[in-house]
């Protein structure tokens, strides 16, 4: 027997085989971050790169963001296609001119004539414990800004495909994973964090939404782990007779409006649960979106979940109570259902 | 026959592990080299690999404690199925 029947991957795994098969395909592909070569990095989407490669395309960096990223968006100048690791979301404060006005604004600057091939790499995402300044997603913050694609996948199928799409992409990407999706064993165990990868390279296209569930009362927008509360909502919600409809918008820029109208064209009820802050955020945006083009569909005003315009607290009673979960998802979709 | 998948040694110590993910389901067909589990002693992670091709049974629950040097699942030979 030469052949698996099935072979599943957890996220992390997934995000790992993509760099390293696309590292073997094209050697202007090359990876640097804080402990990504020996450690693998903290959250191992660079596991067993260093010893494929080596230090000269795997290369370990100071405690230096603003250093290296730089230092990728010059070799994305020349040619190269970096991706560089930012530990974590919330660590974006020491080197915000680097992203934003270097990587994000070379091409506009340069008339369109210098393309910046490369990924921003980072973790995001809160619910163990990790307090304010390492649990925040903070994607509606670089989605604001223009110059940048920005994806978020929620599964191990999709962060792959989004990864080979991300390194093979003209634009800067900003890759963002959330923890929770990764299928870490030190995590809270999430089974939907493995799932089916074909071994064989594939791209999932940047700016198309999924429909993760299918559903006709209501259709829920949503992005990365809240994808899977989402989905336990939807299961609890089909024991009550409603068929909720689940979109992983999975890029946040582009954003896939035109998903997002048409599932509102057939539910006419549109929630958005979003892990990042409520204000000035996703969800407006989306609900905007449908309120823009598909008011006439809408039978009750949207509704949004989201963060409440407060740091992430570290308590863990506290924290869950901030967080999208199930329930919530689940009570205000019945609230939206009898509106 | 069928060949017993053991939890690895990571630790000297005697602590149990456990597996946080599986990447097969029961009654996967596998070959030999095949990544089937990942597992975890005291926050350190390792692959499983299947040790042999064959049909795997027997998966011990995700995040279930167990020894090291234990079995977490079974390879049979495709031979013995037929």
């Amino acid at each position: 027997m030469t052949t698996m029947t099935e072979r599943k991957l957890t996220t992390q795994k997934a995000i790992a085989e993509a760099i390293r098969q696309e590292m073997g395909r094209d050697n202007t592909v090359f990876v640097m971050g804080e402990d990504i070569g020996v450690y693998g990095g903290i959250f191992g989407a660079t596991e067993g790169l260093l010893d494929e490669f080596g230090p000269e395309r795997v290369m370990d960096t100071p405690i230096s963001e603003t250093g290296f990223i730089g230092a990728a968006v010059g070799a994305a100048i020349n040619g190269m296609r970096p991706i560089a690791e930012l530990m974590f979301i919330d660590f974006f404060g020491v080197c915000m001119d680097q992203i934003y006005n270097n990587m994000a604004k070379v091409h506009y600057f340069s008339g369109g004539n210098i393309p910046v091939p490369m990924v921003l790499m980072t973790a995001a995402g809160g619910g163990y414990s990790d307090a304010g300044q390492h649990s925040q997603t903070l994607w509606g913050t670089f989605a604001h800004l223009p110059g940048m694609k920005v994806v978020v996948p929620s599964n191990p199928y999709d962060a792959k495909g989004l990864m080979v799409s991300a390194i093979r992409d003209d634009n800067p990407v900003l890759y963002i994973f959330h923890k929770g999706v990764l299928g870490l064993g030190w995590m809270t165990n999430n089974p939907r964090a493995t799932g089916m990868v074909p071994e064989d390279p594939y791209t999932v296209p940047i700016g198309k939404a999924a429909i993760a569930r299918e559903g006709s009362d209501v259709t829920v927008a949503t992005v990365g782990l809240s994808v899977h509360r989402a989905l336990d909502a939807a299961d609890q919600l089909e024991a009550d007779g409603i068929s909720a409809e689940v979109i992983d918008l999975r890029s946040l820029v582009p954003l896939d409006r035109e998903a997002i109208l048409d599932s509102v064209r057939k539910t006419h009820r549109l929630l958005v649960v979003d892990e990042d802050y409520r204000s000035y955020g996703m969800t407006g945006e989306v609900i905007t979106t449908a309120v823009e083009g598909a008011f006439d569909a809408l039978e009750a005003p949207p509704a949004r979940i989201a963060i409440p315009d407060v740091p992430i607290p570290y308590s863990r009673v506290l924290e869950q109570f901030v967080l999208p979960d199930a329930g919530k998802i689940a009570g205000a979709a019945k609230t939206l259902i009898t509106a | 026959m069928a060949i017993e998948v053991l939890m690895p040694f990571i630790t000297d110590g005697g602590e149990e592990g456990v597996v946080t993910a599986w990447m097969v389901d029961e009654g996967s067909s596998v070959a030999t080299g095949a990544l089937i589990a990942e597992v975890q002693v005291e926050k350190v992670s390792q692959d499983v690999l299947a040790p042999v091709d064959g049909v795997v049974i027997g998966l011990v629950p995700i995040n279930h404690p167990t020894a090291q040097g234990a079995p977490i699942c079974r390879i049979v030979g495709m031979d013995e199925l037929m």
